[in-house]
């Protein structure tokens, strides 16, 4: 029975979004006697807790492991523990869609709670795309990929999860990466809504500015966990492969940075408006994008979900629909909502706009190299693969003065034109720079592409030292530093210098450890010995058992660097379920670096013999860490932002 | 100057509309054939996954058919059912192209085993010289490794049949 009902409710839902579409096409806000609008809420709030429901209610189905229902069947299995029953709702393409569409429900119910402080015109028109994205959504999981579909007869078993997603990683990298993503569709909504009402204000880039920052913290966390698995759960001994879905993904993550600083200058300065509205509609498109391109299964990749051109036929329709829709409003709009005023280049808006054209440069030069091997499939019939190479000549480049920039706006002010103030603030900071690149540089004498990074991180810490002691001068005093500003500083630009902090230290973990990381690769028997880098590692002995679910080997490696000792074991799993293998790579840590050792197979079989791969990866922590720090920083801004959630716009 | 205002608008556009070609053409690809149909096998560095045999040398003097696949690959996935039908018949060779060891393992694991030897190419450069196009490729090689055809995209039983008597005849 529950299945049909989260079926049923699903429907209604879509019937009830149609509706207020409809009615939202046919009314304005205002223009019955009663409140048309209140409506209009009831009704969106009522399709929201639908779509909540039936999420609910396939979790249950997962729970129980109710196998009537073909998407359980196929999916878990009973000897699942409880936790891996519940993720496995969304480790599928049906489940995983419900779950985008529920995390669009919670971002609708948000939205619904603060509505009262905005004027009811704009709020309608709000409310009416968000219906609209909901519609196509709802409609895309109902008739595409509907996860209530029952089978008969009924098995008495289920398939087993793919042993890949069984991991705490999976539990948390689809909902935060789908929090960041749909989050997306807010400030698009309200972008729409602008457009529609012709005019873009302070207040306006006030209101949507919290909605952007949610997301983006999101999108930083669900990249990063992803990222953190792959490394450590996949056994694919890096952080990044430039693998289709992951450059789709990373694409909104660049433009929702462009973003947040380009919605600064709007509501500073009143300036960017236009492109502060085109970035979030793209931003938004490029989630369809994404989704248009793992959904059906258009681009070989680890991500790619079962293919089916229906599906596939059904979102590019719903892309072009609401994209196109989108950009011809913007192209119509575009001289109402523009004034135009001049943008200094010696200033923070000009700084931030600069700093936005390397970001959209990066996010083009990504997308190209992603969509390139479609262009030429269809212009020559060839096809072709676009590797990391490509991504790592074209980014650099881009990435570079992007972070010189950054650093130079954190330290200029609004409006300010003067070259002598560049200036001024500018030589104390410059030799400190030189100075400290210039040590690092005799002491460890690196190649120019390390050096490069290490310079960056320094150029990103520095400006940020640089602006913090600035505000802390008390301008009377001469140069007497007064540490009781400190608590004058809004809590947004502590929460700007985390995250500067944070780029500084992911610059420094990419540049160190792609730098300076080693591969070892062979077939090695029970007390063969391994050199990497300065490390002796020595296969001490092997270990066979029978865990909950899964069959054990695990290795244990004696590894020696200079007089310090210390055993690592590697384990290679065999699950009973599926009978598929999985590898669980042994990692030592120290707080820098990461050695990983990795078990293989028997080869060939009945020698005794083990494909050993070993990785040093020398400062990669940096990486994650760096990522978080700008997530942290997200939310200490966020803390300060709340405020325009309650404000009456 | 008023067209400019429409610029994203007709960008995105041209975008569809190569993605819209993509998937509809999804399924179908063309028989290609090799600048390498005719010639000798080119000689190769590439090892078994059991690191005893070279290819060249596991090849000579029979009639192989040399897939390359890789366990990412999706279509090899619905290839590979094929090949095990075939598997008792002739002699299928595994070339894994770009994948770790790992990986191929749980591959056939999962799937089953229908090659009589498993060789890997992990960087990939070395399947260059055979011209590959992209995987899954199959390839017709005769008792004096000379290569009789070249299948590119996953191969069918009917192709495969059909192939197979157009060598033979």
């Amino acid at each position: 029975m529950l299945p049909e009902i989260g079926n049923i409710f699903l429907i209604i839902s879509f019937l009830l979004f149609s509706a207020q579409l409809a009615l939202s096409f046919k009314f304005n806000s205002l223009d019955l006697k009663y409140s048309f609008f209140d409506v209009i809420k009831r009704l969106s709030f009522f399709s929201y807790i639908l779509v909540l429901t039936s999420f609910f209610i396939l979790i249950i189905n997962y729970v129980s492991s109710d196998f009537s229902v073909l998407n359980v069947y196929n999916n878990t299995h009973t000897n699942k523990p409880l936790i891996y029953k519940i993720t496995g709702t969304w480790g599928n393409h049906e489940g995983s869609l419900l779950m985008w569409l529920s995390v669009l429900s919670l971002y609708g119910l948000l939205f619904l709670i603060f509505i009262k402080n905005l004027p009811k015109r704009f709020a309608f028109k709000v409310m009416a795309t968000l219906a609209l994205v909901n519609l196509g959504f709802v409609g895309f999981t109902v008739f595409t990929s509907n996860p209530f579909i029952r089978t008969f007869p009924i098995p008495s078993e289920g398939l087993g999860l793919n042993p890949v997603l069984q991991d705490p990683g999976l539990a948390f990298h689809p909902p935060l990466l789908y929090l960041g993503y749909v989050g997306l569709t807010i400030p698009f909504s309200f972008s729409i809504a602008a457009l529609l009402q012709g005019e873009v204000t302070r207040e306006w880039a006030k209101w949507v500015k919290p909605w952007i920052l949610i997301s983006w913290i999101f999108l930083t966390l669900g990249i990063t966990l992803g990222s953190w698995w792959a490394y450590y759960e996949l056994g694919w001994g890096g952080w990044w492969f430039w693998d289709p879905v992951e450059n789709i993904s990373l694409l909104p993550w660049l433009l929702t940075t462009a973003l947040l600083h380009s919605v600064k200058v709007t509501e500073k300065r009143e300036g960017l408006k236009s492109w502060t509205i085109l970035l979030s509609i793209l931003a938004f498109s490029l989630t369809l994008l994404g989704t248009f391109i793992v959904r059906s299964g258009l681009l070989t990749s680890v991500h790619a979900f079962a293919s089916d051109p229906a599906r596939g036929i059904f979102i590019l329709t719903f892309l072009v629909i609401v994209t196109a829709g989108s950009l011809l409003l913007y192209g119509i709009k575009l001289e109402k909502i523009e004034n135009k005023k001049n943008i200094y280049l010696v200033s923070r808006e000009g700084g931030l706009l600069l700093n936005n054209i390397f970001l959209c440069a990066s996010a083009i030069t990504i997308l190209l190299g992603t969509i390139w091997p479609l262009v030429i499939e269809a212009t020559t019939g060839q096809d072709i693969s676009v590797g990391a190479p490509y991504f790592k000549i074209v980014f650099l480049p881009l990435i570079f003065p992007a972070i010189f920039l950054s650093g130079v706006s954190i330290n200029l002010n609004w409006k300010v034109t003067n070259l002598d103030y560049l200036y001024s603030r500018f030589w104390k900071l410059m030799i400190v720079f030189i100075f400290l690149v210039s040590i690092y540089y005799i002491i460890y004498d690196v190649p120019v592409l390390i050096l490069l990074g290490v310079a960056a991180t320094i150029w990103m810490l520095l400006s940020v030292i640089g602006d913090f002691f600035s505000k802390l001068h008390d301008k009377s005093k001469g140069f007497k530093i007064n540490l009781n500003k400190t608590k004058k500083i809004r809590l947004s630009i502590y929460g700007m210098y985390f995250a500067h902090i944070g780029v500084a230290v992911f610059i420094l973990g990419v540049s160190l450890s792609e730098g300076m990381k080693t591969y070892y690769q062979g077939v090695e028997s029970l007390n063969s010995k391994i050199h990497v880098e300065n490390f002796t590692i020595t296969f001490f002995k092997l270990d066979k058992f029978k865990k909950e679910n899964w069959f054990s080997e695990t290795g244990t490696f004696l590894v020696k660097k200079n007089d310090n000792e210390f055993k690592m074991k590697a384990e290679r799993r065999v699950y009973l379920d599926t009978g598929m293998p999985s590898t669980e790579a042994a990692i030592k840590r120290n707080f820098f670096s990461h050695l990983y050792i990795v078990m293989g197979q028997e080869q060939p079989i009945g020698s005794g013999k083990r494909i050993i791969r070993v990785y040093h990866n020398p400062h990669i922590i940096f990486i994650w860490l760096g990522a978080i720090i700008m997530a942290f920083g997200g939310v200490v801004s966020l803390i300060d932002y709340r405020k325009s959630f309650f404000r009456k716009l | 100057m008023k067209l400019l205002k429409f610029l994203p608008l007709i960008i995105f556009l041209i975008v569809s509309i190569f993605l819209y070609n993509k998937i509809k053409y999804q399924k179908e690809l063309e028989p290609l054939s090799s600048a390498l149909i005719e010639k000798k096998f080119p000689s190769l560095k590439i090892k078994s996954l059991d690191n005893n045999d070279n290819i060249n040398d596991f090849i000579k003097n029979k009639f192989v058919i040399i897939n390359i696949f890789a366990s990412w690959c999706a279509p090899c996935r619905i290839e590979h059912e094929v090949l095990k039908s075939f598997s008792e018949e002739y002699t299928i060779v595994g070339l894994a192209y770009k994948d770790s060891i790992e990986n191929i393992e749980s591959f056939l694991l999962e799937l089953g085993n229908p090659y009589k030897k498993v060789f890997y190419d992990f960087s990939g450069k070395e399947s260059i010289n055979l011209g590959l196009y992209g995987v899954p490729e199959t390839f017709f090689v005769n008792e004096d490794s000379k290569i009789l055809y070249k299948h590119v995209g996953p191969i069918n039983k009917m192709e495969f049949k059909k192939i197979i008597s157009g060598i033979i005849h």
